[in-house]
């Protein structure tokens, strides 16, 4: 459904800035409905691919198709959940959630409607007219997941959108998304630095090296879905992250 | 706590609604402002200096200037005046701020405009306008705009700049379009500074209106401070400044409840 062929891009170059190489011809494929979990060091460039695949930024050299089509910018079949939540901090829960149907001009009670129902999907009810800055970490990071979903985009782009909020909060959001994952059938391109999180959430894992980033190598996650609940005393669980461990280690970053 | 069914993650329940917004402490305020009256009561007497007239005789030239219908008819001139520059400065300073915010080069090229009128004295704006348009009100209001004006737009701009990348990222991604972005992004995200200039642009354009008044009248309170000052009245004088004062200090109260109406988001 996603389709990166020999993407590259690289930074800066004009105005006497130093230029930098953040991905070198870069191989990847996401199947529809399958959930993509991209692991890497640091700077590898997770984050420009996931730019790239969300049409905010435009490749240097290669081909980037969703479903044959080129992308030439942002879709409505796409949308993203970012690191820093990036909720307007002059919008309430609803109109945060209800923004991308505003953007596409559905009616105010109707979009506010749509809202409050993902709002209660994501665990949210109560907070309705709260401000971001009244929201935790995690609960900022609903709202985020929310108005992804509201757009009902058939990919789902997330760039590390559980890094800043604590274990706990983590993994409740964690089994929260695979639930809802397994609900909507979303295709999820997930970036994380964090092993357990694209082991326990990922139906394949993909591996960057370091900058210039390219994939090192693929990993199906053999586990059933959904996830069994002590996945943390699962060998399957237990023999990838040890892998891919050893093979980040390995890595300079 | 009343949250026990709610799931742990979601943390305490904020406060409902935006916090507090009003309470402006007037309490010690109000006792410096009793404190320094006291003391300029106690030196006024302890010196019998004239150009220090004790607060009764203050009290007492003001009263006599509003019954005489100096102060009202020279402060409805003022008030004019304000709001007429003032008014016209914010309607057009916004849209101009906003234009070289959004217009790199628009701003690049106006920039020594702006850098000139930012840094002349009102007073020397009022000789020009003289000039221009003559003894009269006209010359009044024109100085007052400029020189708002110009404070207005520059924190415009800069409002603008201060609104952070991701989330016009963010709003790209949900498909958003140029003016979607400035209209749902960059406008109220520069709003808190907007008001901002609107503040700095009052605090202006009072001290334009009195340079205006006092260096050519004909009316206004400036003019009148300026009569009483060739009159070495020294209680009049002090009791137009009081009027002057509390002008600008209501006009600045104004703006500031606009603000907090309108930002309660980033005043929190």
């Amino acid at each position: 459904m996603i389709r990166f062929d020999a993407v590259s891009k690289t930074f800066g170059g004009e105005q006497g800035h130093a230029q930098t190489a953040a991905l070198a011809s870069l191989d990847f494929t996401v199947a529809e409905h399958e959930f993509v979990c991209l692991v890497g060091p640091s700077g590898c460039g997770k984050t420009t691919v996931l730019r790239i695949a969300a049409g905010l930024v435009a490749p240097d050299a290669g081909r980037v198709t969703i479903r044959g089509e080129p992308v030439t910018g942002p879709g409505p079949d796409r949308a993203m959940v970012f690191q820093q939540a990036t909720l307007l901090p002059w919008a309430d829960v609803v109109t945060s959630v209800a923004f991308g149907l505003e953007l596409r001009g559905v009616p105010r009670a109707e979009r506010e409607s749509a809202a409050r129902d993902l709002i209660r999907t994501v665990g949210l009810e109560g907070f309705e007219r709260h401000y971001p800055r009244q929201l935790s970490g995690g609960m900022q990071q609903r709202v985020g997941l929310a108005r992804a979903l509201a757009v009902n985009p058939d990919i789902l782009l997330m760039d590390e959108p559980f890094a800043a909020v604590d274990a706990q909060t983590r993994r409740s959001l964690q089994e929260e998304l695979l639930r809802l994952h397994l609900a909507t059938e979303k295709t999820v391109l997930f970036v994380t630095h964090d092993i357990d999180e694209a082991v326990r959430l990922g139906d394949r894992v993909l591996l960057m090296s370091a900058r210039p980033g390219r994939i090192l190598e693929t990993l199906r996650v053999v586990l059933p879905r959904p996830r069994p609940a002590d996945l943390d005393t699962d060998p399957e669980a237990a023999r990838l992250k040890a892998y891919l461990w050893r093979q980040l280690r390995a890595l300079p970053s | 706590m009343a949250t026990v069914a709610r799931p742990a993650v979601l943390g305490p329940r904020a406060p409902a609604g935006p916090a507090t917004v009003g309470a402006l402490r007037v309490g010690p305020a109000l006792l410096a402002l009793l404190v320094g009256a006291a003391l300029w009561e106690a030196t006024s007497r302890f010196w019998a200096f004239p150009f220090q007239p004790p607060i009764a005789a203050i009290a007492h030239a003001t009263w006599r200037m509003t019954m005489s219908g100096e102060i009202p008819g020279n402060l409805g001139s003022s008030v004019t005046v304000l709001s007429i520059g003032w008014g016209m400065a914010t309607l057009t300073g916004v849209p101009t701020g906003l234009a070289l915010g959004r217009y790199r080069l628009l701003s690049v090229a106006l920039d020594p405009y702006i850098d000139a009128l930012l840094a002349v004295p009102n007073l020397l704006l009022v000789p020009v306008f003289f000039g221009i348009l003559g003894l009269g009100r006209a010359t009044q209001i024109a100085v007052v705009f400029l020189y708002s004006f110009v404070v207005i737009a520059t924190t415009a701009r800069s409002g603008l700049a201060t609104v952070g990348r991701d989330y016009v990222d963010m709003a790209r991604v949900f498909g958003a379009s140029e003016p979607q972005i400035f209209r749902q992004i960059l406008l109220p995200g520069a709003l808190p500074a907007i008001m901002a200039g609107l503040r700095l642009g009052i605090s202006r354009a009072v001290r334009a209106l009195i340079g205006a008044e006092m260096l050519l009248g004909p009316i206004g309170l400036g003019a009148l401070l300026r009569q009483y000052g060739g009159r070495f009245d020294a209680a009049s004088v002090f009791g137009v400044l009081a009027v002057l004062v509390a002008l600008a200090l209501i006009a600045n109260y104004v703006v500031l409840v606009a603000d907090r109406r309108l930002n309660h988001w980033a005043n929190g």
